[in-house]
């Protein structure tokens, strides 16, 4: 398969100075992050809220700046690019947006926003560029007259289907789609679920889907990435993860999800705590402090990376 | 939109109907009344009863209230007690005065202002953003007359290069010659009141651009590739017009205030020193007048200010 993007060592910290005379704290969002990206493929990006995913989203496509590490998009390292350079590889790679209202310009028709893009970067002179937009939206759902609507007047669902039509406008090769359904009703979510599905059928995308449903991540990724505190615990396919998560708190997730059935009583891992903060640098592994199989190394030794026959766990149980 | 027009004017006339009755009864409340004010001493008992008869201030005050909207409907706003001149031509002499130093002081301070508050709202926090903040600030909690004399006593007195005074120089008529004169008798009173306003505009559009950057749709308008000349001034700059303009309308409301004191200073023949003069001789039509005009033009600022926010906010029109 053809390797479309490859993040490298990827790390975004946020100085936290929370009055004018404390200390400045470090708040370690993304640490030390890699993976690969291959044409075609749904990558799943699950974790707790802060836990770095939705930064890793948003880093790897530069809308914030990285703090260290590279990006390369086929082969090109993209990290530190910038001014038109950066304007121009935008095209490439677009993002969904969690809250569909607020990404969108409120003074600015929908066929406005989606056409914004297409005009900007010169793909097509303004007459075609306008049947384009009505190509977009009969291809997202909606009806073309709904061009001249302002965001307000839609649905939530019709608003994310709008933001996916303005995220194709470009025709990207990646999309990041940041949790683009925890903000719609369930039967709401599936209808977009199912079109990122088609369109990926039909087009070729290639996604990074950030989530913190399983199930959702579940039905769409074909890899995914555990991350918690800014670190990824593990990353295999979407079966292995399923059928044989290696990392603890990847098996204190799996045993969370619902089986609907009601005789079927598995027993569920409930973890301590909640997630510490990443401004709270911890010693040895980040997950020890709420983990069911913590040894003594683990509050010593802060594991790395290994590589079980393409299973990737960040966990001392797995070292030699 | 239009029938939203018609319902703020609808608005607006009852607005203007209770501002004007309630001028009327509260003026009345006033401790003495004019024609002891205006009389001679040696004057008799029946000659005070005959002038407030002339004025017709010896009548019940409903009736009073009566014959002052059926006048105010003609147009007449009374006589003034003291110039013993219509009310509206006195009014119609000084309103122009005002407006030219309003209009030019509104526009000059959202031309400076506005872009001054985009644009150190987007640098934040840089020295630019620090110094003009700071500038803002100063210019807010000066207090007016202060400055007036100040920049009267500097620039009218020790260097000598502006007039200390009035909006013309008399004898000077028609031509480039007379619009010189008026513009550099404006000088003063427009930096004085400069002062005061730039600050609200730059402080206010300062804050409403620093929460806009901040949204969604400006990292989306990233996302796409925009420019960011056209993020700022396209996608974040319109939508944080709608809290400048609204306070673009109060603040006009609010010149008033401002005019008085300035106008007094400057010894400028406009509406507000012709405020403060009625005041002191207790001229009630000329009270009366002035507040009314002046009700009128803050409640047709009130609803040009409302359309203008529905046209620069759609979601307000369909509520």
């Amino acid at each position: 398969m053809e390797k479309i993007m490859e993040v490298v060592n990827l790390k975004k910290y946020f100085t936290l100075k929370d009055s004018l005379f404390s200390r400045k704290r470090v708040l370690r969002a993304v640490d030390d992050v890699s993976f690969e990206l291959y044409k075609g493929e749904t990558l799943g990006l699950v974790g707790e809220s802060g836990s770095g995913k939705s930064t890793t989203g948003r880093t790897i496509l530069r809308l914030t700046e990285p703090t260290s590490g590279q990006i390369f998009y086929h082969g090109q390292d993209i990290s530190n690019i910038n001014g038109e350079k950066m304007r121009e590889m935008r095209k490439n790679m677009q993002m969904i947006f969690q809250d569909p209202y607020a990404s969108l310009n409120p003074r600015m028709t929908i066929g406005e926003s989606i056409l914004e893009p297409i005009l900007s970067h010169g793909l097509l002179e303004s007459k075609e560029a306008v049947n384009r937009v009505f190509e977009l939206l009969e291809l997202v759902g909606l009806d073309a007259e709904y061009y001249y609507r302002y965001p307000h007047q839609f649905s939530g669902g019709q608003r994310q289907r709008v933001g996916i039509a303005r995220a194709l406008a470009l025709k990207p090769e990646i999309i990041v789609a940041d949790e683009p359904v925890s903000a719609l009703d369930v039967s709401v979510q599936a209808q977009i679920i199912n079109l990122f599905k088609d369109l990926q059928e039909k087009f070729g995308f290639t996604y990074v889907f950030i989530a913190h449903d399983l199930s959702v991540v579940k039905y769409l990724s074909d890899r995914i990435a555990v991350m918690y505190l800014g670190e990824i615990v593990e990353l295999c396919s979407k079966d292995e993860l399923f059928n044989n998560p290696l990392h603890p708190y990847s098996i204190a997730l799996m045993s969370a999800i619902p089986v609907p059935n009601p005789r079927r009583k598995e027993k569920r891992i409930i973890l301590e705590g909640d997630i510490p903060s990443p401004a709270n640098p911890i010693k040895g592994c980040r997950f020890s402090s709420r983990c069911f199989k913590k040894k003594d190394i683990c509050s010593e030794v802060h594991p790395q990376l290994i590589d079980i026959n393409g299973h990737k766990v960040r966990c001392h149980q797995y070292s030699q | 939109m239009g029938r939203y027009v018609l319902k703020r004017l609808y608005k607006g006339l009852i607005t203007f109907f209770i501002t004007i009755t309630l001028t009327f009864f509260i003026l009345r409340l006033m401790p003495a009344d004019p024609a002891t004010l205006l009389m001679d001493p040696r004057m008799s008992e029946a000659h005070r009863q005959q002038m407030l008869q002339e004025f017709g201030l010896d009548k019940p005050l409903i009736v009073q209230y009566f014959s002052f909207l059926k006048n105010l409907l003609k147009g007449e706003l009374g006589i003034s007690f003291m110039q013993k001149r219509p009310v509206m031509d006195i009014i119609a002499e000084k309103l122009p005065w005002t407006l030219l130093l309003m209009i030019t002081t509104q526009v000059t301070t959202m031309l400076i202002g506005i872009p001054l508050g985009i644009y150190s709202g987007y640098k934040r926090g840089t020295l630019f953003d620090q110094i003009v903040n700071a500038v803002a600030i100063f210019g807010i909690s000066i207090f007016v007359p202060w400055l007036g004399f100040t920049l009267l006593y500097i620039f009218g007195y020790n260097l000598a290069i502006l007039p200390v005074g009035g909006a013309y120089t008399p004898g000077i008529e028609g031509g480039l010659k007379y619009f010189l004169d008026v513009g550099k008798h404006l000088i003063l009173p427009l930096i004085t009141l400069m002062a005061i306003y730039l600050a609200n505009y730059v402080l206010y559009t300062r804050g409403s651009v620093i929460d806009v950057m901040s949204e969604d749709y400006i990292r989306t308008a990233r996302s796409k590739g925009m420019k960011e000349r056209r993020v700022l001034w396209k996608h974040a700059s319109k939508n944080a017009m709608v809290p400048t303009v609204t306070t673009a309308g109060l603040m006009i409301g609010r010149m008033v205030g401002g005019a008085v004191l300035t106008e007094t200073v400057f010894a400028y023949p406009g509406v507000g020193r012709m405020i403060y003069q009625a005041v002191s001789q207790q001229d009630f039509p000329i009270l009366q007048g002035a507040f009314i005009i002046l009700a009128l033009s803050v409640i047709i600022m009130n609803i040009v200010t409302d359309v203008l926010c529905a046209y620069l906010d759609p979601r307000i029109k369909l509520n």
